[in-house]
Order: C-alpha cells, then structure tokens, then sequence
C-alpha cells in the first residue's frame, strides 16, 4: 500500500468522525426543544435549576445530561432504530415473549402527565408519586398482555374499603361492585396457564368478602360468552367499548334494568390505535396489528358537565367525548380522558342518580348508562380531592358503583384513593 | 462524566480536540488537557477536584525533594509520607466504613465512621502517585518539574476514573513532548469506537440480564426473588456477569486508550483476552494487567517475590488485590480465592496443566473465573452464600424454563457475538489482513465504515436508554 492511500484513509477516518461528532452537537444546541413526549406519555426533563447545592451535589450536572439526553434531535427515530436493533439480537423460540419492566424505579418518580386532559377545571391530577407494581408484560398471538399476579389479602382490603361506603349510612343508597378482569383470562392457553393468576376466583373472594346488600356484577361471566369478539385491544392495557358493553349488560342485569341495544346505535371510529402496551414493547408484532376505538353515539339528548374539585357547584358544560384525541391517546376520548368529577344529566327523569368510582376503564363504561338513568355522576378515584360525600348528598345520589380492573382492586395505591375520598379536602 | 454518554460524545469530546487542535504550541496543549480532564472529573462530584489537585501538589513537591535528597534518610522520609498519605487518603474516604465496623466488631465500640461519599476514581489516582513518588525515590525516572505537566499526568480524563492505571515511566516522554500524528489519531478513533461498542451493545445487554436473576445497586436480589430462581437461571445470570463486567471494563480501556492515542499518548493494554487463559497465574497476567503490575513491582518483589517466603509474599498481594476492588469482606474473599488456586499451581497444578490437553486447562480456568465472579457480585454475605448454595444444589424452574428460553434466544445472536469477542478473533482478522498489502488498504477502508456503524448503533443505544413510556398511572 503506497503511503498516500493510507493517508487518505486516515485523513477520511478523522474527519468524518470528528464532523460527525461535532455537527451531531451543533444540532443537538440549535434544535427546539419539545416539552413532552406523546409516545411515552411523559414530560420530558427540563434544564435543571441552578444552585450552589445542586453544584456541589452534581444533582446540577446530571440534571443537565438528562436533559440533553431527552432532548437529542430526533430522539424518536434513534429510539425507532434502537429498539429494531435490540429485535435483532436474537430470535423468538416460542410464540410469546416476555418483558420485562423497564427502569421501574426512575419512572415511578416521574410525573405522569395527559396530553388531551381537559384543563378547564383548573387541574391537574394529583401526582402522587406511586406507581403500579407491575410484574411484566406478554406477547402473544400479535397481542401484548398484562399478568395479574394479585394476593386474596390485598382483594380482602378492597372489598373492606367498599363495604365501608356501604356502612357509612348514607339513606336509601344502594352500592354495587364491579371488578373487570384483564384480557389475558379469555386467552391463556393450557401451556401458558401458570403466568397469570385465574382472574374469576380473585375476583369471587373479593365478592365473598363483601356485605351481602351490595350487589355485585358477574361482568367477568357475560365478558366469557364474547371471548372471541374484539373486548380489548391488541396494543393497550384498556378493554374497547364492546367489552365494556358486556360489562353494561350485566351490570343492567343486577340493577333491574333493560340494556340497550347496540343494533340501533350509531357508532364512530378512530383508527389506527397503538396503545400502552406496544409504547411498552415497542414490539414490531404489534406495531403490525393496530388498534382502532369506537365509540357509541347515542341519540338521547344529553347534558354533560365537568365538576370542580373544590365546589359542589360549580358545573361547567362539555361534550361527553374528546373527539380530539387521536394516535396514541385515542382512548382518552371517552369522558375527555381522565377527568376528576364529571356529570351527565338525561331525559329519563325515573328518579335513578347513579356515581360511579372508577378508574380510566370506567370510562369507556359510563356512558351507556346514560340509556337508563336520570343523572350519572363519574368520579376518578385517583384525582378527585373533593367533598365526595357531601356531593352524593347534594346531587341527591341514590346508586353507586365501584367499577375497577382486578389490577386496580389489588393495588394498594387504588384502595388507599378509594379510600381517601371519604375525607373531605381542600373544600371552599 | 462517562465515555458512554450522549453527552460527552456530542460536546465533551468535539469541543476538547476542536480546542487541542487549535494550535501546535505544547503548553497550551497541556492546558487542553488539564481543563478538560478537571471539567470531566469535576462534572460528577466538583468538590472532589480540590483533594485531587492538593494531593497531587504535595506529591510533585515531595517528588522533587526526594530527587534533591537522593541517597540521605531525607530521601526515605519523603517516599514514607507519599505512601502513608496516600494509604490514608483511601482509608479515610474509601474504608473508612469497613475499618470502622472492624473494629467495632473488635473491641465491642460503637465508633461511627465520617462517612464520606468516595471520591471518583480515588483507587486510581492514589496508585498513580504513589507508584510515581516510588518510581523516582528508586531512580527509575527523574522528578518532574513542572506542576502542569505533573497535574495532567494524574488528572488525565481517559485513565482518571476506571483506569487504566498508567505508569509514569511509560508515559514520561510523551508528558513533556509528545507527537501527535494522524495515524495515532486514526486508530485511536477506532480503538475508541470498539470500546464504546463493548460497552454499550455488549455490557449494557449483559447487565439487563445480570439485573434479571441476580439484582443490582437499585433493586437487590432479595430471599424471596432468589427462591423463585432455577439453578440454570442462576448460572445463567452469574455467565452474563462474567460477560458484563469483562466487557465494561475492558471495553472501558479501549476507550481510554484509544482517546489517549487521539491526544498522541500510548498506553500499555491492560487486557488481553483474559477468558482464553489456562491458568489462573495466566488469568491475572491477561485481567487488569495495570494493577496486576502495580501489586507485582511494589509489592510482592520488595517482599522477596519467588526468592524467600513466596507462599506468604502471594497471599498479602491477593489480599490486598482483592481489597483494593471494594471495601468489604466479600472483595477479599474474593482475592484469596485467587490466592488458594495461584498458590496450588505454584505447588503443582502448573505442571499437570502444562501437560493436561489444552481444552482441559481452559475448562479449569474458566470453572474456577466464573464462579469467582459470584464472591465478587454479592456485598451482603448472607446473600452471596444463598446465592452459592442455589447454584451447586438443584432447584428446578417452576415454569418449564419458558421464560428461560425465550431469554436465551431472545439473545443469541448477541450471545454468539459476545462469547466471540472474549476470544482474539480480532487479532485473528488482523494478522490475516496484515499477510498481504492489498489486504490492509481494503481493511481501513472498511474501518472507516465500521467505526461509523458502531457509533449509531452506540448512539440509538444510549437514546433508546433514555426512552421511558409511562404507564404506572394508567387505570
């Protein structure tokens, strides 16, 4: 080899690493900055506050390079490449996967935030700091899943909570519970059997352990008859409307009421859906098997009001869907998403006042209740910091219904909320 | 700050060589460097850079009177107090904690320790000095004059923090007038990106896998975690440790060396393929060969090396090797473990090795490496022996090993690649390459290609580590 080529070799070598490097920083320094991330649904790290104690702690410094990292030009398309690249490592032997849950910890210490949250309340959800204890997820058949791992003592705390509203000796009220199981209970296979725990007998103690006047909704029996109908999604931890259409039927069944039918329903859809669980993953499986979320447009006319958490009386009018939410966040578009306290007032003037408590698989819930009751009020459990017990009384609320995933019901940050909204907080 | 971040890849690194570059004048290169390095040791914990920068003055000035002393019981004193101050150094900041509970568990005292946080890179500097000060006390080097150039020698970024520990005697001449040229420059970078690669794609891989059947710092293996390990996962796990910390490591030193080569410095390897050895003695001569060489020439050849008490001399250097790695019991269990196998090859098992077929000997060596790993993973005694009992008594997985096996071939091209790299396949390549001359123009051109494909898988990597999808809240 002549000496030249090979000086013109390293003379390429130097420079394309050194330009690479140093173009890489001046975009890096010049791009915009973005404050959220809508595909991780969360708040992306600011430049850290100065002070002389961060400094000499080097919170400061690292609060500068999680920043940067966060903020790296089109971080999106190097997460893209990195995690085709991490496929790449090897091959599937089996047609499931596991993971594993990622940086548990770090994450649990973030705040979460919503995008499509309507802000008009003036709120934002409490961040609690408490995370769920989530063991890892599952893919399967192009689905991805959650494993319900839950123990009968913390279903035992729940059902002590619920009994607790149905003791507190509110006149004439009558209390109703509803446990949704996860999706993965309609489709284990007897290989797979052991990575989840049976959701129905979870699900039974929990009932046994309840007062026997509380009514409880055998959701879980009539969500089985429609196994191979599309109740829950491919890429998302939350059931689609049709499943919670099943658990409205036998809900109906408990309340002595008639359900609707959905043959006469007008319904709309929003395509192309990658939930929670592919933003998890990021498995390319499920990138190829998309969600899309319907939702059910009902011809009664209709009042729909978003509450305050600091006034029973302030009621300002909405809409019932978001209609705005789309991609990532479309199944936000049922209630607008995660909203504190909401209510909906109809023409069937039968005298029945329902709230509901739930969590977000309460909302695709809601409204078909809407068909049967008078006034429906939806309270979040982990948002609302209001007099819940002085607005049953003043809305005059003769039913309520705890409707939450069997996650939830075995999760102490859920119980310790539904708990918490007997005590009344910051209330003008 | 490291190596493997965004970072300093993107701005660190960029600004330090658009800066050194910038002019030819020496001095001002020097400066560079001593910045640069302060800024990068200073970004983690800045109030460490004064107990750097003091105990290097103190260490130039004594050098240099030791040089005027030369031969007087002056001479003595000075290389005395060098090593007792910086013995105390890290006794103070590094086993303050363990000598306390020592002697508390002694003397029945209750004795609280300061409590300092330790101070990065402190095992490596205080060697740094101390073997310098020696150096020049034996007349091996002369004294260095000027402060600058001594403070650039001890501060230097690439070896500050995790070594390699560099032997002032080696880079001597290259302190004072050193001569960058391309070709350094050139391999240098593509040193560098092969240690980013190990890093990054290799060790962090690994340690996701360490993490999932044996815990880390954040989330320890707890009893409970252990009882629902299988012995296989738990071998499995101990295997991705080996694999993580000789690829962090020594992934670690090609960076260092390949930066120094970029500034126009030659650092000695301190790796070479240690997991091909057929010894333990061979291990150690491949693992770590800097401190390896630090123990040997200021430690067991001052006590008498081969020549008197050898037995004795073998067990102080593993001891102390295996305290120098962390300050608790498990990290000198550690070291003689190493000591009972070095001291039986000494006696004899050397020479049935010798004489034993080669995969025999390299089955030894690796059945005695990676079991050793454990000792070194486990701080928390009652673990580690729990830990040691899951792995030689048969606990079966409760799940068909369904998981265990997607694991495995989740990662097997990975695996492949990773068990190929402790071999010298490189080497191997190169010495093919370097057969005919047709050969080497085609091989760096490739380089250039291949440095920059290990850099955006490296970067992809270490922006996909930032990528945290939020769920924790979602019901």
């Amino acid at each position: 080899m002549s000496e030249k080529t090979n000086r013109t070799i390293q003379v390429i070598n130097v420079a394309l690493f050194c330009s690479v490097l140093l173009i890489g920083g001046v975009i890096s320094l010049s791009m915009k900055k973005k404050d959220i991330s809508e595909t991780e649904n969360r708040k992306l790290a600011a430049f850290p506050v100065y002070s002389d104690s961060s400094l000499w702690s080097g919170d400061y410094f690292r609060g500068i390079e999680m920043y940067y990292a966060d903020n790296f030009p089109y971080r999106d398309k190097w997460i893209d490449v990195s995690s085709s690249f991490r496929n790449k490592l090897g091959f599937e032997s089996t047609d499931i996967k596991i993971y594993a849950p990622q940086n548990n910890a770090e994450a649990n210490e973030k705040e979460e935030i919503d995008t499509t949250k309507n802000q008009t309340a003036g709120l934002r959800p409490d961040d609690g700091a408490v995370g769920e204890v989530k063991k890892s997820l599952f893919v399967f058949k192009n689905r991805a899943f959650e494993m319900f791992g839950g123990g009968p003592g913390m279903g035992k705390a729940y059902a002590d909570v619920i009994n607790s509203y149905n003791r507190a000796g509110i006149p004439n009220l009558q209390v109703y519970n509803l446990i949704i199981p996860v999706a993965l209970e309609f489709e284990l296979t007897e290989k797979y059997k052991k990575l989840q725990k049976p959701n129905r007998p979870a699900i039974e103690h929990v009932y046994n352990s309840l007062d026997s006047n509380i009514k409880k909704v055998w959701a879980i029996d009539e969500m089985r008859k429609h196994r191979e109908e599309y109740i829950y999604f491919n890429t998302d931890h939350h059931w689609t409307s049709l499943g919670a259409y099943y658990a409205y039927r036998a809900f109906c069944e408990s309340a002595g009421l008639t359900p609707v039918s959905l043959d006469t329903v007008r319904s709309k859809v929003k395509p192309a859906f990658l939930g929670s669980l592919y933003r998890l993953t990021r498995d390319p499986k499920l990138k190829e098997n998309p969600d899309s979320v319907r939702y059910y447009i009902f011809k009664d006319s209709l009042r729909f009001y978003i509450g305050s958490v600091t006034s029973l009386n302030y009621w300002g009018k909405s809409k019932m869907y978001g209609e705005g939410a789309s991609g990532s966040n479309s199944y936000s578009v049922f209630l607008q998403g995660d909203l504190p306290i909401v209510k909906m007032e109809t023409q069937h003037k039968n005298g029945r006042k329902i709230a509901i408590v739930k969590e977000s698989y309460g909302n695709a819930f809601a409204p078909f209740l809407i068909n049967n009751y008078e006034k429906v009020i939806v309270v979040d459990q982990r948002y609302y910091t209001g007099d819940f017990m002085g607005m049953l009384k003043a809305e005059g609320i003769n039913e309520l219904l705890f409707i939450n995933n069997i996650f939830a019901a075995h999760t102490p940050f859920h119980i310790q909320k539904i708990k918490g909204l007997r005590q009344v907080k910051n209330q003008k | 700050m490291v190596f493997a971040s965004l970072i300093f890849l993107f701005l660190f690194l960029p600004l330090n060589l658009l800066l050194y570059y910038s002019t030819k004048n020496a001095t001002w290169r020097n400066w560079v460097l001593i910045v640069f390095s302060l800024a990068f040791y200073g970004w983690g914990e800045p109030i460490w850079i004064s107990l750097l920068i003091l105990s290097s003055m103190v260490d130039w000035a004594n050098a240099i009177f030791i040089d005027k002393h030369r031969g007087t019981k002056w001479a003595k004193i000075g290389v005395t107090f060098t090593v007792v101050l910086n013995l105390c150094l890290l006794a103070t900041f590094k086993y303050d904690q363990f000598l306390v509970d020592q002697v508390n568990a002694l003397l029945g005292t209750s004795f609280t320790a300061p409590g300092y946080a330790l101070p990065l890179g402190i095992s490596f500097y205080t060697f740094h000095t101390i073997s310098y000060v020696v150096d020049v006390y034996r007349g091996d080097i002369k004294a260095q004059r000027n402060f600058p150039n001594f403070l650039m020698y001890v501060s230097l970024y690439s070896s500050l923090v995790a070594g390699p520990i560099i032997r002032y005697a080696h880079v001597a001449t290259e302190i004072d007038s050193r001569k960058e040229n391309l070709r350094d420059f050139s391999l240098g970078i593509s040193r560098f990106c092969i240690g980013l690669f190990k890093k990054v794609v290799i060790a962090n891989v690994a340690a996701e896998l360490v993490l999932k059947y044996m815990g880390d710092k954040g989330s320890p293996l707890t009893m409970e975690g252990l009882n629902h390990l299988s012995t296989p996962e738990a071998w499995v796990g101990l295997i991705m440790f080996a694999i993580q910390i000789y690829f962090d490591f020594s992934g670690y030193s090609d960076m260092a060396i390949g930066l120094g080569r970029m500034f126009g410095f030659h650092f000695r390897e301190n790796f070479e393929y240690p997991y091909i050895s057929k010894s333990i003695s061979e291990f150690w001569r491949r693992w770590h060969i800097s401190l390896g060489s630090i123990f040997r020439d200021y430690v067991y050849i001052p006590l008498g090396g081969n020549k008197k008490h050898v037995y004795f001399n073998l067990l102080v250097v593993w001891f102390l090797t295996g305290m120098w790695h962390g300050a608790s019991w498990n990290f000198i269990f550690w070291g003689l473990y190493f000591f009972i196998f070095i001291a039986l090859e000494k006696a004899f098992l050397q020479k049935w090795l010798d004489k034993a077929p080669a995969f025999i000997a390299h089955f030894y060596a690796l059945a005695i490496i990676i079991p050793g790993w454990v000792i070194f993973y486990f701080t928390d005694t009652t673990m580690l022996f729990a830990y040691i009992k899951k792995l030689f008594t048969w606990s079966p997985a409760t799940d068909g090993y369904l998981d265990l096996k997607n694991t495995m071939t989740l990662h097997l091209f990975w695996l492949i690649m990773a068990i190929a790299f402790c071999m010298p396949v490189y080497h191997k390549v190169r010495a093919w390459v370097e057969k005919r001359s047709g050969r080497i123009t085609l091989y760096d051109s490739v380089t250039i290609g291949f440095n920059m494909a290990l850099l955006f898988i490296c970067v992809a990597q270490l922006v996909g580590k930032s990528y945290n999808p939020f769920i924790y809240f979602r019901f």
